[in-house]
């Protein structure tokens, strides 16, 4: 039906993410590459529809997300416990990515406007802005540990990006709780000084 | 560092951190003994580890909300103080309409007494100067204003030496006063000014992140220099932010006072806004009588004030222009009905701008620097400040504040909490031109109700103002519920056996008074309750399948999403109460309802699923009456749709849930008619499916179990349609069961049956879309069994029928996807080559498939039906393959006559 342009888009994606998951089960690694695009579409139109509710105190939360994802991009008629944790893996690397992309985005709108009223906007959205650093710094920080032990980085993404639970985590990564715990101790110390020591250490998070 | 240096250090870092600072150096001289590099690298890392305060404690999503939103704009651009703007020049938003014409520089002359030190700024009247006095022991600082040459010299002048008195005598502390004026050599007027170092009001009230409370303080303060002005018989004229500064320690200084009466006649050609007397006029601020050419006066002032509150309030101005030029806005100021201020906080917009171009006003933005969000501006302004606002921006004099001290004392009022004098604009005034309007068609029902609305808005309104004696405002807010409650439900259920048109305009009404009355509602857990009721009354109104349909499907939607909206929100409190939950449960299954009925099955069966969990969670709690009925009716909902998807297994097994379900509701509340509806309705869909999957015997005795609860309940209550209905749709069910089993003479009688029903319904509301619905469904199937029956005169007829009946409702703007579904499938299926017309059916199918998200393999099946007859196989057969790809899994128990006739289907196109 080429004709009938978007029609399509919802079910065909879920039967291709549907039938990648399953490829990925079989132990099939190429999948992820076809898998990445498909999720971060979803995930950044989900994102951008919750935000754009308005809701009063409105933050996102990042499992919530990931979990609307899942229910629209996975046929939920064949649910295999598998699918879900392979899923969660990929949208948490797509978590990631979305976020980074906007904050990327953002911090170049608010650093590139040289008018009179880059004052006044940093000034009134402080707050965003160093949390937008500080994710930032952390995704910089984080390919760093990758460098060193991209097990342990993988925890701090699945955790941290994609807001999976320490349980989540530990069914993803195939490791114990208590690992994911220790990774993440260790990596949150790792990144503070990794971040410290570019300078771009925000004070939101000084202690 | 590598790899295997980090596993070192963070072996020892993952034994230590849990220690205390002692323990930890003990442990760390020992385990990293003989190696200082490695001890202090763990140091650093145990010393970050401590540093690190709430690092990664949230996800990093929370928080960064407002990435998603708008890119960020500037506000306004610079308006420093006296700059272009504050020289008079036309501004759109704070911006100079046009580039700042070249003009003279006097820097280092002298003026009089005074030495010009630097211009501080320029415009279409000419330029101002700081400039200092020298020859006294202390230096005076002030602003001298030039004219332009060619503005008229002589006119100002002469004005100047009459005016100069009373200017002089305008000592107030907020006012900048006026201390000399005269001619330069080369006769250029100029005025003398006290000087003020200071920031454009709106501009620091954004800058200083002043809430609304401070702002109106602020506010107050420059009312009450307007009014010193007043009582000394000045019109200022010219009131906006560039002549309102603020100086550093937060004094408020007017500037400009009656100079734009001064100025008046010389205004030039370039000026973009000029009232007829010639005076000079900001056109943003200028008032409608100014527009008119009319006596500019106090009211003027208070006209400008209006428009100055408005903008500190919302971060925009009163009129919304799609494109920036004098007439629009001059038009627009003259006409148009500004927004309330509180309507206008929630939602990014675009304003036009004098140079052409547009800048986007973020509500978040705009928000922030008021009250935090947009949703907590609109309530702080929502109400009195609307109604002060408005009140202040009428288009008549005469109906504005009658001096600027009522306005500041309004505020001063509202600020305290007490009751404003301000009353909104009348809405009987409203109501007698909306009559006017619609004289020749209204109904007098749809009047009354409408005065009804009006009534309950205006009580309301009442009953807020007067919170203060609590008896009497707890008493009014009970009437107005009262009032609201009535147009929703009892007056709603008069006019049910009325016209269709009037119960749509009066819907229509009702959707907006609702949306009104929502706004009111925030935070009134029992008045939000109510609210979300009544949208699903409406919405049920607009277009539920299941209750007499006035076909506004989008309407309807539109009034369940509110209601969902609202009943999720009340349900996600905590401790949420049982009634908040069952409103969830309706919501959903109203708007699946809708969905089903567009065709939209997946996401209708989603919606049924949501809504089942949360009646079986609070059936698990605690089993009442309430929880079997909602369950009842959602598992036999869902199971339809499960059915119309192809998961019979699945129906079926939902059906015997929902037969179970009623029939403990029918134990629970004997005599409810409901309890034995859902019963026959779950006993005529099992039947159906039954015989669907084979078993026609059995699914034979299920109908006719199902018709005769309908025919006892009609009996039991004939003036209810949906019963007419229900047993139309069980007879042609139990027709089609017995057409399968061939016996088409029974079968052609109940389907005879159906159709007198169906037209006797249509008959009694033509307009009715699902009357028409209903029709054209027995028609289409009385075609079959007539055809089936050899019976070619009554099929063919009964075909151009059900075409007829169709033809108008496929055309509707927004026609339901069933009934599209239906037109194609006789369009490409009939027998009768005199009636068939693939072609024709290619649009709509293709529109069929584009509604349903290409979800549902029979619209797919039709649509590559009509690709076929139009000779295009291949898409066709493209079609088809998906069509079966649709199919649940051969393995399940699917519908295998579907997947049999779907795949033969391809074999043939294939050929």
């Amino acid at each position: 039906m080429t004709d009938t342009p978007g029609a399509g888009r919802q079910s065909e994606s879920t039967e291709q993410v549907t039938r990648l998951l399953v490829e990925l089960n079989n132990g099939n690694q190429g999948a992820i590459e076809s898998l990445m695009p498909l999720v971060y579409d979803e995930l950044r139109r989900i994102a951008a529809r919750h935000l754009n509710r308005e809701r009063p105190d409105h933050t996102l939360q990042p499992t919530a997300l990931v979990h609307e994802a899942y229910m629209r991009l996975v046929d939920q008629r064949s649910p295999h416990w598998q699918n879900r944790l392979h899923f969660m893996s990929v949208a948490a690397t797509m978590m990631r990515r979305v976020l980074i992309d906007h904050a990327k985005a953002r911090h170049r709108v608010r650093r590139g406007g040289a008018n009179q009223q880059r004052v006044l906007l940093e000034d009134n959205l402080a707050g965003t802005d160093n949390r937008v650093l500080e994710v930032l710094a952390i995704d910089e920080a984080l390919d760093k540990l990758a460098a060193l032990d991209a097990q342990q980085a993988r925890v701090v993404e699945l955790r941290f990006f994609g807001g999976l639970s320490v349980e989540e985590t530990a069914q993803v990564m195939g490791v114990s709780t208590p690992t994911v715990k220790r990774y993440a101790n260790s990596a949150r110390a790792f990144l503070h000084r990794e971040m410290r020591r570019d300078g771009s250490e925000p004070g939101a998070t000084a202690p | 560092m590598n790899p295997e240096r980090w596993r070192q250090v963070r072996d020892i870092f993952d034994e230590i951190v849990e220690l205390n600072p002692v323990e930890r150096n003990r442990y760390l001289l020992v385990a990293a003994d003989g190696d200082p590099d490695l001890r202090r690298e763990v140091e650093e890392l145990l010393r970050s580890y401590d540093e690190s305060g709430d690092l990664m404690e949230k996800p990093a999503a929370a928080g960064l909300s407002d990435l998603f939103s708008t890119s960020p704009a500037p506000r306004t651009a610079g308006t420093g103080p006296f700059s272009a703007s504050a020289l008079g020049a036309p501004t759109a938003g704070g911006l100079p309409l046009r580039a700042l014409p070249n003009d003279y520089t006097f820097t280092g002359h002298h003026v009089g007494s005074f030495r010009l030190v630097r211009k501080i700024g320029a415009g279409g009247m000419g330029s101002v100067y700081e400039a200092l006095r020298d020859d006294q022991e202390f230096q005076q600082r002030v602003a001298i204003k030039f004219v332009k040459p060619g503005m008229g010299t002589t006119g100002i002048l002469q004005r100047f030496l009459t005016e100069r008195q009373v200017l002089a005598a305008l000592n107030h502390p907020n006012i900048a006063r006026l201390l000399d004026g005269g001619t330069t050599p080369d006769g250029l007027p100029y005025f003398v000014m006290e000087y003020v170092d200071g920031t454009p009001i709106d501009r620091y009230c954004d800058e200083k992140r002043l809430n609304i409370a401070q702002r109106l303080a602020l506010f107050r303060t420059v009312c009450d220099a307007v009014q010193y002005a007043h009582q000394n018989l000045i019109v200022h004229r010219d009131l906006k932010p560039a002549n309102i500064l603020v100086t550093a320690a937060g004094t408020v200084k007017l500037l400009d006072f009656g100079i734009a009466k001064l100025l008046g006649p010389a205004v030039g050609e370039e000026t973009v806004a000029h009232t007829t007397d010639g005076s000079p006029m900001t056109p943003e601020f200028a008032s409608p009588e100014q527009v008119h050419g009319e006596n500019v006066t106090t009211a003027s002032d208070i006209y400008a004030l209006g428009v100055l509150l408005y903008q500190l309030l919302t971060g925009r101005m009163p009129y919304r222009l799609d494109q920036w030029t004098a007439p629009k806005l001059f038009i627009a100021i003259a006409e148009q009905n500004p927004e309330r201020p509180s309507e206008r906080v929630l939602a990014d917009e675009e304003c036009a701008l004098g140079n052409g171009e547009k800048r986007v006003v973020e509500a978040s933005l705009a928000a922030l620097v008021r009250e935090g969000t947009p949703d907590r501006l609109h309530r702080r302004l929502a109400g009195d400040l609307d109604t002060i606002v408005l009140m202040a921006l009428r288009k008549e004099v005469s109906r504005r504040y009658a001096s600027v001290e009522r306005f500041s004392d309004d505020l001063r009022k509202y600020l305290e909490g007490h009751p404003v004098s301000a009353r909104p604009d009348t809405l009987s005034y409203r109501l007698v031109k909306f009559a006017a309007r619609h004289r020749a068609g209204v109904a007098a029902g749809v009047l009354a109700v409408m005065a009804l609305i009006a009534a309950t808005g205006v009580s309301l309104y009442y009953a807020k103002a007067a919170r203060q004696e609590q008896v009497v405002a707890e008493r009014r807010f009970q009437d107005v519920r009262q009032l609201a409650r009535f147009v929703m439900f009892e007056f709603d259920d008069a006019i049910r056996a009325g016209e269709t048109p009037a119960r749509i305009m009066l819907v229509r009404r009702a959707f907006e008074y609702l949306n009104g009355l929502s706004k009111e509602a925030v935070g009134d857990a029992s008045l939000e309750r109510e609210v979300a009721e009544s949208y699903l009354k409406l919405g049920d109104i607009q277009g539920n399948l299941y209750t007499s349909h006035v076909g506004d499907r989008e309407g309807a939607l539109e009034s369940h999403r509110r209601a969902l909206e609202m009943a999720s929100l009340l349900a996600a409190r905590p401790n949420p109460e049982v009634a908040d939950r069952l409103l969830v449960v309706r919501a959903k299954t109203g708007l699946a309802d809708l969905l089903a009925l567009g065709g939209d099955r997946r996401q209708a069966l989603r919606l049924y699923q949501e809504a089942r969990a949360v009646c079986e969670e609070m059936d698990k709690r605690k089993r009442t009456l309430e929880t079997v009925r909602h369950l009842a009716e959602v598992v036999s909902k869902e199971g339809f749709v499960q059915s119309q998807l192809g998961d019979l297994n699945g129906a079926r097994q939902l059906f015997t849930r929902a037969l179970g379900l009623s029939a403990e509701w029918q134990h629970l509340d004997a005599a409810s008619p409901q309890a034995q509806r859902t019963a026959a309705m779950a006993t005529s869909r099992l039947g159906e499916l039954l015989v669907r999957s084979g078993n026609s015997a059995e699914g034979l005795v299920s109908l006719r179990r199902g018709v005769l609860v309908y025919e006892d309940l009609m009996r039991a209550q004939p003036g209810v349609t949906s019963y007419t209905r229900d047993l139309a749709a069980t007879s042609i069910l139990y027709g089609d069961a017995l057409l399968a089993a061939k016996q088409e003479a029974t079968a052609i009688e109940a389907y005879r049956r159906a159709l007198h029903l169906a037209e006797g319904l249509a008959a009694g509301d033509p307009k009715n879309q699902q009357h028409q619905r209903d029709l054209h469904l027995v028609l289409g199937r009385l075609a079959d069994a007539y055809s089936q029956t050899k019976r070619h005169v009554e099929a063919r007829q009964m075909t151009s029928r059900a075409l007829q009946v169709l033809k108008p409702l496929v055309d509707l703007p927004s026609p339901s996807g069933y009934d599209i579904q239906q037109y194609v499938w006789l369009l490409v299926t009939t027998p009768y080559p005199e009636l068939r017309d693939p072609a024709r059916a290619v649009p709509y199918a293709e529109a069929a498939a584009r509604m349903t998200n290409a979800s549902d393999p029979a619209v797919l099946d039709a649509l590559a039906r009509a690709y076929f007859g139009t000779g295009n196989r291949q898409l066709a057969v493209e079609t088809e393959r998906k069509a079966i790809a649709l199919l649940p899994p051969r393995s399940q128990s699917g519908d295998s006559a579907l997947r049999a006739e779907l795949e033969a289907n391809l074999e043939r196109f294939q050929k």
